[in-house]
């Protein structure tokens, strides 16, 4: 398969004041330290893992709307992640990002029609299409009346504003997309037609999405690969059916495992992975996941374990299995 | 079976009276809850369980909002018909609540080991060194680590899923813990902190014999923790019954469609598009004297939309307000 | 769960015609009985600027020498007439043109420079917003009557400087208003969107935040008007503003100081016209407030 996109080695370092009156400089918060993938033509990469995993922060600096630390983002053939604003701007319509919140991220004093166009119109795209046509035609793929154009976004449900939203990342004709918890601020019935849309699109235009989000079964459905993250590194990545079939890391396990099942019956005694996640900031020393892991060992206290291949296209970083 | 209830509601009616219109946020609603157990309340935003965990801790924000009619019987008393000073000594001692963001229902300024310890001053009229001794039993109540040292913290300090910890601690301080109404109580935490709060509260439930109204749209936490479910969308309550029941026979269309949607549901371990429910929760302002759920159900006849539906036993305490109910064939 | 909410989003009524915030607060303000009082108050005051020279009996600078001992309600002179035989009415009527002009221009003055530089400040942040803060808390340490008149004793005592000098001495609120909802704003996800879309800095700072950071700015600038005139007043008063025979309301109350205890017609009419004037002003303010404070409203 042709890959779309390389992430080499990535990382992003944020600066955090620290608190206190006394206390001067910084610490370094590591949100996303050292991760490398690939992305495939066509295919659904799901990024899954819990706040403070880096998985928002990763989306973000793929597209270049946070600058990198470190590393390379290639989008075929070069790397975007050093690019300038101005360089950046040609690959800006290609990349394009659908956000969380259907209700913060459409600007309240536009109308529909508006916030369709201006992408078109700053990407100098108003001389290629008839403008009207193409709301049109936006609000008809992502199942909108077209009547709806008029209107401004307080005045629809936050499932119709998340397709206004899809309507708007499309505009541009995209290839690749970023879908940073897409559905998660969206109720079961709608999250469900949301994701239908979704893979609709992807089916009808062949689009690569990488789909970030916190809901386990939500990645498991809509994804072809799946990377698990836990305090800014990838801990396993698979392909969809493998990570189903056998998840090895004990995060992974332990994610599942935590998963409410909507079978009544299977209220059984759950392994329960204790404690809380530890502050990114100052993660624990060796294993990230060390300190809740019920498999630890004195190894896994000292070194960080490397991504290793353990079958073929599932790679999982932990001493069990090195 | 009937003296066995703690809490039960007849006929509740709450509207909010805004400048677009009078909003009936909950219609007709009867509700009942047994001693130590747990009875799920679930539906989407907008469908009025929240309103009705305010209603039954009277503190529904009047105006815009107002208490129609109806009765809230707290073992045989009318929470509706108390005064004020009743209520206050009902809130936080009989009945408790929990909600989705802890941090707005703690007190910035004071160390968390001082909020639980008032609870303890006020009912109890202990000192406050015996109710600091007896915060820190709390804290280790709920599990949390090193308790004598956390009681010095501040609310800021501590993590989401400690602070719902202090939540249900300050919730389990009183000394008649009745029912705790459960607000979304882990909708912002992790998967794995909301396994850890799910399990403390269901274990500290069945050493308390306290009752727990949990409200929640997800039916995963509802499979796990329920033995009572009822399900309400748009105002109304559609569907309740068994947590078996509901699950596995489901009989109201919005109930099947709910199970549906839901990514887990085993039928889409491998298969691809979801069986979603069509539409948008309706608009309540528009909303007729028919079935709310007409506009996005499938098998919606004319009579759906002219009357709301009678309600239809299926046995076992299982009841659906649906017109065909029973006589659909769910694909 | 906020009920109020719920009707907001999900309205799927097709016909319904496009709403417009702006048309939805005006909606509001209307039901605001206050609010709608003060601008009746401006609306008058606005209608006796406009047609003074219809409306008004006499002349504003005509003198009577007969007139001259201050006549007290006597026909014609409805509100009577000052030390040199001039009809109030009239002054008050000609003084609606000049204290209105003078309220709206000062305000333009700090609401255009004002939130330009928080605009700049907030959005780009760096050295320009260090320096701009620097200047505005300098600024902010002067008790502000001190400040407007430094600034009018530089500009040399006329009524258009006095107008210049209450707008640069406002400027700072302004611009601390504005560089505040700007930094808020720009942290909506709604910014980053259009960023990742490709909207460029200029667009995205005056197209897409800019509206969404005049609320706060219109409630300002409304309680500002009412300011800016008494500001006005107190500087021709102070013989700063206005100059004779100008029939400004601050100086004909300055210019009969002396005749206060035998002729209070000469001061107290004037100064019911800057007390509605103000009044007005600061109704419809607090009403504009009331609508656009999202806490008050949900």
């Amino acid at each position: 398969m042709e890959k779309i996109l390389e992430v080499k080695n990535l990382k992003k370092h944020f600066e955090i004041k620290k608190e206190g009156m006394r206390s001067s400089g910084y610490h370094i918060l590591k949100a996303v330290d050292g991760v490398s993938f690939d992305v495939y033509k066509g295919e659904t990469l799901g990024i899954v893992g819990e706040s403070g995993c880096g998985k928002s922060t990763l989306g973000k600096t793929l597209l270049n709307l946070q600058r990198k630390t470190e590393g390379e983002v290639i989008f075929e053939g070069k790397d975007i992640s050093s690019l300038s604003d101005r360089e950046m701007k040609a690959y800006r319509r290609r990349m394009q990002m659908i956000f969380q919140d259907p209700f913060s991220s459409l600007n309240p004093r536009k109308k529909i029609s508006y916030l369709l166009t201006q992408p078109m119109r700053v990407n100098g795209l108003d001389k290629e299409f008839d403008l009207d046509e193409r709301v049109d035609m936006l609000l008809d793929v992502v199942g909108l009346d077209r009547r709806y154009r008029n209107r401004y976004p307080h005045q629809f449900s936050g499932g119709q504003r998340q397709r206004i939203g899809i309507a708007r990342a499309l505009s541009l004709r995209p290839e690749f997309i970023v879908c940073d918890e897409a559905v998660s601020a969206l109720d079961v019935s709608v999250q469900a037609q949301i994701l239908n849309l979704l893979m609709d699109l992807q089916q009808k235009y062949g689009f690569t999405y990488v789909f970030i989000a916190h809901d386990l079964a939500v990645v498991e459905l809509i994804s072809d690969r799946i990377i698990v993250m836990y305090l800014g590194r990838i801990v396993e990545e698979a392909s969809k059916a493998e990570l189903i079939g056998s998840r090895l890391h004990p995060y992974t396990k332990a994610l599942f495992e935590a998963f409410p099942d909507i079978n009544p019956r299977n209220k059984r005694e759950k392994k329960i992975v204790v404690g809380d996640v530890p502050s990114p900031i100052n993660p624990p020393q060796g294993c990230h996941f060390n300190p809740r892991c019920p498999n630890a060992m004195p190894r896994c206290r000292e070194e960080y374990p490397p991504l290793k291949e353990i079958a073929p296209g599932h790679k999982v970083s932990c001493w069990l299995y090195g | 079976m009937e003296n066995n209830r703690f809490l039960e509601i007849k006929g509740l009616n709450v509207s909010f009276y805004t400048q677009k219109g009078v909003v009936p946020a909950v219609r007709e609603l009867d509700l009942w809850i047994n001693k130590g157990e747990t009875l799920a309340l679930v539906g989407e935003s907008g469908c009025g369980k929240s309103v009705t965990a305010s209603a039954i801790m009277r503190l529904v924000p009047a105006p815009p909002g107002k208490i129609e009619s109806g009765e809230i019987l707290l073992d045989g008393k009318d929470l509706l018909r108390l005064t004020e000073k009743e209520m206050q000594s009902i809130r936080g001692d009989r009945i408790s609540m929990i909600f989705q963001e802890p941090m707005t229902s703690l007190n910035p300024v004071f160390r968390i080991g001082e909020q639980i310890a008032e609870v303890f001053i006020t009912h109890y009229s202990m000192d406050k060194k015996e109710a600091l001794a007896k915060a820190v039993e709390m804290l280790d109540m709920v599990k949390i680590p090193a308790p004598e040292k956390r009681v010095r913290d501040y609310p800021h300090q501590l993590s989401g899923g400690m602070r719902q910890r202090v939540m249900i601690a300050m919730a389990l301080s009183s000394p008649n813990p009745g029912l705790m109404i459960a607000d979304e109580p882990t909708t912002a935490l992790d998967v794995t902190i909301q396994a850890q709060i799910l399990d403390l509260m269901r274990e500290l439930q069945k050493s308390i014999q306290m009752s727990l109204l949990l409200i929640t749209h997800d039916m995963g936490v509802v499979a796990e923790m329920a033995n009572r479910v009822a399900v309400m969308y748009a105002g109304r309550k559609v569907e309740a019954g068994d947590v078996y029941d509901i699950f596995e026979n489901p009989m109201h269309p919005y109930t099947v469609g709910l199970l549906n949607s839901m990514p887990s549901n085993e039928k889409y371990r491998h298969a691809g598009r979801l069986e979603a429910i069509e539409g948008n929760v309706p608009n309540l302002l528009e909303i007729g004297s028919g079935c709310p759920f007409e506009s996005r159900c499938r098998y919606a006849k004319p009579v759906c939309r002219e009357k709301f539906p009678d309600v239809k036993e299926a046995g076992n305490g299982h009841s659906v307000w649906c017109h065909f109910a029973g006589d659909i064939k769910f694909i | 769960m906020n009920p109020i909410k719920i009707f907001k989003a999900g309205n799927d009524a097709e016909s319904r015609a496009a709403e417009s915030i702006w048309y939805e607060n005006w909606l509001l303000l209307k039901k605001n009985r206050s609010a709608m009082f003060g601008l009746y108050i401006i609306i008058f005051f606005l209608f006796l600027a406009v047609f003074a020279s219809i409306v008004a009996p006499f002349d504003p600078y005509l003198q009577n020498i007969d007139l001259r001992k201050m006549t007290y309600f006597s026909w014609p002179y409805i509100l009577g007439t000052d030390d040199f035989g001039r009809d109030i009415l009239s002054r008050i009527i000609y003084g609606s043109r000049i204290s209105l002009v003078i309220g709206f221009f000062a305000v333009s003055i700090s609401l255009v420079f004002g939130s330009l530089i928080g605009l700049i400040s907030g959005f780009y942040g760096g050295w320009f917003d260090r320096i701009a803060m620097r200047v505005i808390d300098i600024m902010l340490a002067f008790p502000y009557i001190l400040l407007t008149i430094v600034i009018v004793a530089l500009l040399g005592p006329t009524l258009l400087n006095a107008m210049i000098a209450i707008g640069i001495a406002r400027l700072p609120q302004y611009t601390r208003i504005m560089r505040a909802s700007v930094l808020a704003e720009k942290e909506a996800e709604y910014v980053e969107a259009e960023r990742s879309l490709g909207v460029g800095n200029m667009e995205l700072m005056f197209m897409s935040i800019l509206p969404n950071c005049l609320a706060p700015i219109i409630v300002q600038a409304t309680l500002g008007v009412g300011s800016a005139i008494i500001e006005s007043a107190a500087l021709s008063f102070l013989g700063l503003g206005a100059q004779p025979p100008t029939p400004e309301w601050g100086l004909m109350i300055a210019s009969a100081r002396e005749f206060v205890s035998n002729a209070w017609w000469i001061v107290t009419f004037p100064g019911i016209a800057i007390v509605l004037v103000v009044l007005g002003f600061n109704l419809l303010g607090d009403g504009i407030r009331d609508v656009l404070d999202p806490r008050l409203k949900d």
